[in-house]
Formats: structure tokens, sequence, C-alpha cells
């Protein structure tokens, strides 16, 4: 993969987010070159959300910098916000959607807030619709659509102004075997034309398979970051599950702890 | 500037995308039937607007005075509507939410502005009606003609206002408890019109409210310009107003761009054990020293989850206090509390049964849908529907009894003229209503299952053909027990109509057993239409 050295995807420097008396990231430091398939990995609860949020602009951070492909993330400069948030597609979380949208009505309406006149947008959205399989759902609100075709959607919507760079929150939740492997197979296009992904997600094999570089977050620190190799430390028969459960600590029970299992 | 010309009209364009999606769901009747209400509605309002354009067009320098309080009143109105609606139609997912727009490459101050113009269109009614108004004015050769211009000042501070108080209602209603109150608050607020052109104002209010200066609100303020009056001070406090409104408006949707919800639970120590779990718990474990499992672990499933559901408090809260608030004025309003209409004696019955009605919706009609992401397992675990329906009657009967006794203890405190004799008649007449209307909620939850969300307050939308079917199943199921106030009436004893009353429990209790030997095998033959119909709507059940 072409991972361009020029100017950071993105950059966190000690990034902090503070919930009552819990941190739920804790001096978070990243850094994801360019046209890099970035997987950000960590047990239920370790910050990942709360992380992405903050890259999505969603959150405010308590402390620490956050600066996306070179732009500096700062409530005291908007513009350069914005100027960032031009060049970036998003796969939030599902609460982002608009239930009461039809799924083209939405890719189009993302489109349009992009910045693409109208008639591009109704354009690119019918083809994006098509090609994710959502043609059939008709006059379907996003309100009746399943989980799996809520996130097609989202990834339709966050194709739509050809971003450089893709911000996804567990994008392959719920897609079924033949959505997932189209979502993938585009994503690896994406990256080989030098688009930068940076997502989260607990499925493994996925990042195993995908990701040029992984971090593993573990109670809002990060634990590990390299490449799957750097990571394995020369063992190379450790799959990323071993590696995983290596890093954030492994369990020690067993069926036999249930005696009368 | 053309970009943002072109973002705000993609967002006007989507807010009425949602507003005609909403009314064309098939809840609300389809397509066509949402398309051809919509059609009526709007017409209505429109000829309301023209009929405001005549009248207004006609008023002469005589009735000045009392015009201008007209005026002032329906400016009043209009306000109350601009400011409480869009708060409804948030709650209701008819207002696009513009916080979910702050990740797209939008500035914020065009953001707000796009806020701002979505008031106007949250409030097309008044913006007709202020239309007429308009008409009616300058068609008017008493008023001078730049007069009625000036009623822009005053949508302008409605919307502006409007955005910030959307916001800051918004925000405190995501607190557990104070939520209940403040859509309780609404409520009241919404049908208070509707009570007052039913009943009249009390002669003292009346006078209150006329003889109460409105002339430096900014509503008194907005009808005084529009009619070319006090210049000197009606110009500039409708421009301080105005201005306020925009400040206002401009730090409530900045604060509620930037709200973190999870910083706020975290703050406000959700999640967390609290002393009041240790109790809840000990209350909610009361059926498993009464039942066997399943039935116990059923009821003490359905006690928890009823008590932990946002539109079941709403609702419960509702019957104590809205019920009240409803009919106390109806029932007292004219002839005091020694009325003897048929309201006024029966109060607490009339009152009680209301307020079964209303926990019906949430409790009876309709068990699956609040519960769905449960619903899949009733029919995998090897318990027998039938005694999923009888635990989700025995809860229902429970939360029904507690109401009873608040409305009970409520009217007694208030001092309303309720004997003994009374209260023991509104418990047992509700009693038997309610067996009535267990039977059938659990036909309707096996035959007309909907989705729903139980943690949205306001969302009660229920299926038309089943609301149809329950206006004509009331007046059915009150027949037998009117039976009973008929046989009070022609023997004149308590004896009769206690002995009817039994009778009609007899009756009622045979009915829930045919129903729910009925509503068992249809809820084993229609399983996979009710979970197709349970996987509808609001997100996909079995999450």
């Amino acid at each position: 993969m072409a991972i361009i050295q020029k100017v950071l995807a993105i950059e966190t420097n000690n990034l902090r987010k503070i919930y009552g008396a819990k941190a739920a990231v804790d001096g978070l430091s990243l850094a994801v070159p360019q046209g890099c398939f970035y997987g950000f990995l960590g047990p239920n609860g370790a910050g990942k959300t709360t992380t992405i949020k903050m890259l999505m602009g969603v959150a405010q951070p308590t402390s620490g910098e956050i600066s996306l492909l070179g732009e500096q993330i700062n409530p005291s400069q908007p513009e350069a916000g914005l100027r960032a948030r031009q060049k970036i597609g998003l796969v939030p979380d599902e609460t982002l959607l608009f239930d009461n949208l039809t799924g083209p009505e939405y890719v189009e309406f993302i489109g349009r807030m992009y910045g693409l006149d109208r008639r591009m947008a109704a354009e690119r959205a019918k083809e994006l619709i098509e090609f994710f399989e959502l043609s059939s759902a008709g006059r379907k609100l996003i309100a009746e659509y399943s989980k799996g075709m809520r996130k097609r959607v989202a990834m339709a919507a966050a194709l739509i102004h050809r971003p450089q760079l893709f911000l996804m929150d567990e994008p392959f939740e719920g897609v079924d075997a033949v959505g997932a492997r189209l979502m993938k197979d585009l994503l690896l296009d994406l990256v080989k034309a030098g688009a930068t992904i940076f997502l989260t997600s607990h499925v493994l094999e996925v990042v195993e398979r995908l990701c040029d570089r992984i971090a593993i977050i573990h109670e809002g620190r990060l634990v590990a970051e390299g490449t799957l190799d750097e990571l394995r430390q020369g063992s190379e028969s450790e799959t990323l599950e071993d590696l995983f459960v290596r890093t954030v600590g492994e369990h020690n029970r067993s069926a036999s702890d249930l005696s009368w299992l | 500037m053309a970009l943002m010309q072109s973002r705000g009209a993609a967002i006007l364009w989507a807010q009425w995308r949602t507003i005609l999606n909403f009314y064309r769901k098939p809840q609300m009747g389809g397509y066509w039937v949402g398309t051809i209400v919509m059609a009526i509605w709007y017409l209505m309002v429109a000829l309301g607007s023209a009929g405001i354009a005549v009248l207004l067009g006609r008023v002469r320098p005589s009735d000045f005075s009392s015009f201008e309080l007209v005026l002032t009143f329906g400016f009043l109105a209009a306000f109350l509507y601009w400011q409480v609606v869009p708060v409804f139609l948030a709650s209701t997912g008819m207002s696009i939410d513009t916080r979910k727009l702050m990740v797209y490459p939008v500035p914020e101050r065009e953001l707000f502005l796009i806020e701002v113009l979505l008031r106007f269109s949250t409030g097309i009614e008044v913006m007709l009606l202020l239309t007429g108004v308009f008409a009616g004015l300058i068609r008017n050769p008493e008023i001078p003609s730049w007069a009625p211009y000036t009623i822009v000042l005053f949508v302008a501070f409605n919307l502006y206002l409007s955005a910030g108080v959307k916001d800051l209602v918004g925000r405190v209603m995501e607190r557990r408890g104070i939520r209940e109150v403040v859509v309780l608050g609404l409520v009241v607020l919404m049908v208070s019109p509707q009570m007052v052109a039913m009943m009249g104002l009390p002669p003292g209010v009346r006078a209150a409210l006329v003889n109460f200066n409105q002339a430096l609100f900014p509503w008194g303020v907005a009808a005084g310009l529009a009619m070319g009056k006090k210049l000197a001070l009606n110009i500039p406090l409708s421009l301080i107003y105005l201005g306020v409104a925009i400040w206002f408006g401009r730090w409530q949707f900045h604060k509620g761009l930037h709200y973190d919800r999870d910083a706020a639970r975290a703050k406000s120590g959700h999640g967390g054990t609290t002393s009041g779990a240790n109790w809840s718990l000990w209350l909610f474990q009361w059926p498993r020293r009464l039942f066997q499992d399943p039935l116990a672990a059923l009821v003490e499933k359905e006690m928890q989850s009823l008590a932990r559901s946002s539109r079941f408090r709403l609702v419960f809260f509702m019957g104590f206090t809205f019920g009240l608030v409803v009919w106390l004025p109806l029932a007292f309003g004219r002839g005091g509390l020694n009325g003897r209409g048929p309201v006024e004696s029966n109060f607490l019955t009339w009152i009680s049964v209301y307020s079964v009605m209303m926990l019906g919706e949430v409790a009876l009609f309709n068990s699956f849908g609040f519960d769905r992401t449960a619903a899949q397992l009733y029919w995998i675990a090897p318990v027998r529907i039938r005694t999923v329906l009888v635990a989700k009657n025995i809860t229902a009967s429970v939360y029904i009894f507690l109401e009873l006794t608040i409305i009970t203890i409520v009217c007694l405190v208030l001092r309303l003229p309720i004997s003994t004799w009374k209260i023991v008649e509104a418990f047992a007449v509700t009693i038997v209503l309610a067996v009535f209307f267990t039977a059938l909620g659990n036909l309707g939850t096996v035959y007309y299952p909907r989705a729903a969300n139980p943690q949205n307050s306001w969302r009660s939308r229920g299926g038309s053909k089943f609301q149809l079917w329950m206006l004509l199943a009331y007046p059915v199921l009150g027949i037998p027990v009117s039976l009973a106030y008929l046989a009070r009436y022609a023997f004149e004893t308590q004896v009769a109509f206690y002995v009817v009353l039994a009778m009609v429990l007899c009756l009622a209790a045979t009915f829930y057993y045919v129903a729910i030997e009925t509503a068992e095998g249809v809820a084993i033959e229609r399983r996979e239409k009710i979970l197709t119909a349970l996987n509808q709507g609001e997100g996909p059940i079995g999450v």
C-alpha cells in the first residue's frame, strides 16, 4: 500500500476526555499517515467511540490536540475545522442518521451539505444507492431500515463527495457477508487510490485482513500501535485475536469455574 | 454566499421531506391519505387566515381599544404556539436536528440561521394566520399603511427565541424526572386554550387578565405597533426584544450544539448505584413471594421495565395530574364543589376510568410493542404465551391499583366532596372496566402489534385501524357497567348497583378467559406477523 509520508492524515497529541471522575480517553497520541488503512481496536468501554467522536467534532476534548489532514481542530479556529471536514467522509454511529428521510434523500442531502450542486448530488446518490443495493428499499424511511442497511446508507453518504479521509465507527456491524465484502473491496480500492481510512471494529478478522496499521486502546490509553508484524513481536503464528487478548489482558476463567455447567 | 444558500436550501428541502414523509407513514394512513390530511389541514388554516383578513379589514376606530386587546391575545397565542410546537415536533422526529449537521462542513453561524429558518417551517400554521392579520390590517383604511409591516419584527423575534427555547427545553428534558414534569407542563399549556374555550375563565381570572397591562410585553408591543400606536415606546421596545431574542437564541443554540450528553450523564451520576436502587429492588421483588417461576420472574421483569420506561412514567404521572387538571374544572368549574351533574357526582369514578384508559395505551393494548426487544424470547423460551400475557396483566393491574390509590389520595388532599362509598364505587367500577380493557388489550396485543419506543416520552401514535377499533369498543364495554347505574336508578338502592356490578364482573372474567385463550392461539398462529410488525419503525428488535 502506498503510504504518503508528507502530512499526517490524523494526529492527536495527549488527547484526554474526562467524564465525571473517569477518563474515557487518557493521553492518547496517534499519528496516522495518509494512504493508510488504520484499525483502531479496543475492548468495550475502552474509549474507541469517544475518540472517534472527538475526531468527528461531536465531542470536545478535555485537553490535547487534534489535527486532521494538517488542519488543527480547535474551537478557536473554526475555519480550519471546516476545511478539514470538507475532506472527510464519516460513517458515524446510527444516531446521526436522519430517520424520517428515505435512503436516496439522505445521501443526496449529505452530498449537498458538502457543497455538491443539487443535480450532481442526486445523480451520485442514485448511483451509490444502486451500488450498495439499497434501491429495492424504495420509499422506505431510514427508520425502517435494518442495522446493516443503515450502515450501508451511511457508507454511501460518506462517499458522495470523494473524501480523502474516512472516519468509520463499526462500519461492518450488522452488515451481511455479501454487503461486507462489497464494502471491504471498495475500501481497499479507496486506499489504493490514496485515501486514508480510520476505522473501529470488533471484527478482528476484518481488521487483520484490511489494515496496514493497528492501534489498541485499553481503559483510555494506547497500549499497542504498529503494523501487524511489529505487534506480533516475531511470533508469526499469532493471530490478531491472540495478540489483542494478550495486550488488553487475558482472562483466566474457564467453563470449569461454573461447576454446574 | 452561494454555497450557504445552496446548503440552506438543502436543509429546508430535507425538513420539508421529513414533514412529508412523516405524514405519509403507513401508521398515518399511507401516502395518499397522509397527503390529503395535510392538504385539508393547511386549507382549513388558510381559510381561517382569509376569514381573519376579512374581519380585520372591517374594524372601525370606535372598536380600536377592544380590537387591540384581541390582537394582543392573538399575538400571545401565536407566541405560545411558536415556542411550544417546535419542541413537540423535535420529539416526534418531524424536525431536522441541526446538531447532527455539526459533523459536516457547515459553519456554526450558518447552522444557526438555518435553525431559525427551520422554526419558520415548524410554525407554518401561525405564519398563515399572521399573513391573514397582515392582509386585514393592510386593507383597513383606518390603520397607517406602514404599520402592518412591523409584524415582521414580531415574526423575527419569535423565530430567534424559538430556536433558543427548543434547544433549552431539549436539554432540560434529557434529565430524568424533569422530562416528565416538562412534558406535562407543555401538554397543559397546549390544552389550556381548548379548556378556556370550553368552560370560559372564572370571572376573577378573566378580570385580572383583561386588566393586566400587557402593553409592555412582546405581544402587546407587536399589537400596538401593528396598529401604528405609541411609536416612541413600541419601536425601541420591539427592537430590544428582537435583540434579546437573537442573543438568547444564539447562546442556547451554541450550548445545545456543543452539549455533551455523555458528560452530562456522568455528571448527574446516571448508571451509578444509588440508595434508591436497593429500595426499588426490594419493591420489585414482591412477585417471587406470591407466584411461582416463570410467572414471578416475568412479573418482576415487567414491573421493572415499565417503571424504567419514560413513556410509562409520563402516562402514570399524567393519570393523576393531567386527568385532574382536565376534568376538575369541567366537573366543578361552573357549579362549584356542590354540583349535582353526572360528572360532579361521579368525579372520582370518571377520572379513575380516564386514567386507566390512558395507562391502557402503554400497559394493556400493545404490550409486546413496548417490550419488543424481549418479545422474540417469548416464542423461544419454554414459557406459554398465556403465562406471558397473564404476567403483563398482573403488572398492569398493580399499576392501575396504585394509580387509583394515588388519585383518591390527591382528591382527598384537595378536599373534593368524595364519600367513602364513592371511593368504593370508583374502585369497583374501574376494576370491572379494567378487566374488560385487559381482555381487549390481550386481543389488541396479538392482532395489532406495533413497534414503540418506551423511552420516548411523547410519541404516542398508535395504529389507525386499532384506534378505530378501540373507539368502537369503549362504548360497547361501557354498556354492562352502565346497567349497574341503571339498576341503582330504577331500584334506588346501592344493593342493586353492586349486585349488577358483580354480575358484570363475572361477565368480564368470562370475557377475559375467552380473550386470553384466543390471544394465545392467535399469538402462536401469527407469531411471524407479530415479530415482523414489532420489527418495523424505530430500529431492529433483538439488538
